[in-house]
């Protein structure tokens, strides 16, 4: 028994997984979205939703897995790649910067209290009151 | 150090009533650079002597943004700067404007706002945001005007996959000296995922620019050659029509980075030489660390005057714009290395050589000189 659990240990610490990303917004939101539209989002290119209302974007801290796994599957850039592309942006108003939420539960929490906020969790984290628009 | 901190204490206790607004988003950036050159020059491109001096081109901000409605936000940046003369942080408001969001396609900014005339225009004082130590200082020569009060309309639009901007913009910078009155231009650019491409063209009205070398020798001739108001007008940067038009592009693919960018500025009725400048900056990122090499040049243009109108002094009209002539070509090899969450490190070495700088009495044609220059920065956004 020692050895099959030491295999399952080794083999988990071998070949990490991760569960992949869902991106969330109020379930009052109606808007339309797709990969492309999101990825737009959350590079600035896009500020207000299909649905007229100005977007509000969320984000997990820069050491969360969520955070990075979101930027290189979805923005197809790393944490510092992105922080010097919104740093471009940022300093004359070009676009707002995600606002940082603590925790995939505050992220929840505020995206089901605040219809124009996207973020994003973990494919594993409960999304219970938000509505789930992708997952990659 | 205690200047900086005293600095940073002051926009902190000053907005402190800011800070208050729960909506209101704080960004910050900091940039403190030092330099050394290889000799004591009077070189006007070369900021260091031979001693370490820092503070120069040192540069901290902070940028407030609030919502005022749901299209409608309010943004200002103080931004504190070394003064190379007071030998003190000179807190100034960088700028400050409303800007409104009609649709994804057209926002409209009134008030203090940025001049886009170079690739770096937005990001200037943001050394994080950006690979060399210092912007290419052949081509950001002019760079010290970047804002004015006035009005821009930006548009955006996706042309299939590739994002298309404008930035329309009518604006005056008026100091107690200089005025540029009217400065009105665009710049447009097309981004895709890994390059953008752009082009400005400005132009100044009425530009009136106080050069005090420029101003004694045009005061000196009167004398001596009895020239008349009109001819010293024709020498000064006074009333006078200038354009700029810049272009380049920018490369960020994979691991390697590629900036190219040339600028062409001209004052009608001056001395002043046409001027035209260009850098080529190339680097490959090695995980955290980004080695670069970089080219730049700036060239004059004597044959761009005109004094044939001054008939048997048409030679003294010539003999002074050939007088203001500054060109040199530049190498430099540098690192930035990213060594933290949002801060970076970085080293330069730039070796300028065939300068011409006659007004400054630093090298002339066949005595031309050579200078260089060590910098490093650290710069950081939070």
């Amino acid at each position: 028994m020692k050895k099959i659990i030491l295999t399952i240990l080794l083999a988990a610490l071998t070949f990490p997984t991760f569960a992949g990303v869902k991106v969330i917004v109020h379930p009052s939101n109606d808007s339309n979205f797709d990969k492309r539209t999101i990825e737009k989002f959350f590079l600035g290119k896009k500020k207000i939703f299909s649905n007229g209302a100005k977007a509000v974007l969320l984000t997990l801290p820069d050491s969360s897995k969520t955070t990075e796994e979101f930027n290189s599957s979805l923005l197809g850039k790393d944490t510092k790649q992105l922080k010097a592309y919104w740093s471009k942006l940022v300093f004359t108003g070009k676009a707002t910067p995600p606002r940082e939420m603590a925790s995939e539960e505050q992220m929840v929490e505020f995206i089901s209290d605040n219809p124009n906020t996207i973020g994003f969790v973990s494919s594993d984290s409960p999304t219970n009151g938000v509505k789930v628009i992708a997952e990659f | 150090m205690k200047r900086i901190m005293k600095a940073g204490l002051t926009l902190a206790t000053s907005f402190m009533s800011v800070l208050c607004f729960s909506e209101t988003a704080i960004q910050g950036y900091g940039s403190f650079k030092v330099g050394v050159g290889n000799k004591d020059a009077s070189f006007s491109r070369g900021i260091y002597g031979e001693d370490w001096g820092a503070k120069q081109e040192s540069a901290f901000g902070l940028q407030f943004q609030s919502d005022i409605n749901e299209r409608t936000t309010a943004t200002f940046q103080v931004l504190a700067e070394g003064d190379e003369v007071s030998d003190e942080f000179a807190t100034e408001f960088n700028w400050a404007y409303f800007d409104y969001i009609a649709s994804d396609a057209i926002s409209v900014a009134v008030g203090r706002i940025v001049l886009p005339l170079f690739y770096y225009s937005d990001f200037i004082n943001v050394g994080y945001a950006y690979t060399t130590v210092v912007p290419p200082r052949s081509v950001y020569r002019l760079s010290i005007y970047n804002s004015a009060e006035g009005v821009s309309v930006k548009t955006s639009n996706f042309v299939g996959d590739y994002f298309l901007t404008s930035n329309w913009f009518v604006t005056r910078w008026q100091g107690s000296e200089n005025d540029y009155a009217n400065t009105n231009g665009v710049q447009v650019a097309l981004n895709g995922d890994s390059f953008s491409v752009f082009g400005t063209y400005s132009y100044v009205d009425n530009i009136s620019f106080q050069i005090e070398a420029l101003n004694q020798t045009a005061s000196s001739l009167q004398t001596t050659y009895g020239l008349t108001d009109e001819q010293v007008s024709d020498l000064l940067i006074d009333e006078d029509y200038a354009r700029f038009l810049g272009t380049g592009f920018n490369i960020d693919y994979q691991d390697i980075i590629v900036n190219f960018e040339v600028s062409q500025t001209i004052i009608e009725d001056s001395a002043r030489l046409d001027e035209t400048a260009w850098y080529l900056m190339g680097g490959y990122r090695i995980d955290n660390i980004l080695p670069y090499v970089m080219y730049e040049t700036t060239e004059n243009d004597p044959d761009g005057k005109d004094f044939s109108s001054w008939g048997a002094l048409e030679q003294v009209g010539q003999t002074v714009a050939d007088r203001q002539e500054v060109s040199y070509s530049a190498y430099s090899l540098g690192f930035r290395w990213d060594f933290s969450q949002g801060m970076a490190l970085k080293f330069q070495h730039t070796i300028y050589s065939d300068i011409i700088d006659i007004q400054n009495s630093f090298g002339s044609d066949g005595d031309e000189e050579t200078f260089s220059e060590s910098l490093v920065s650290i710069d950081a956004v939070f």
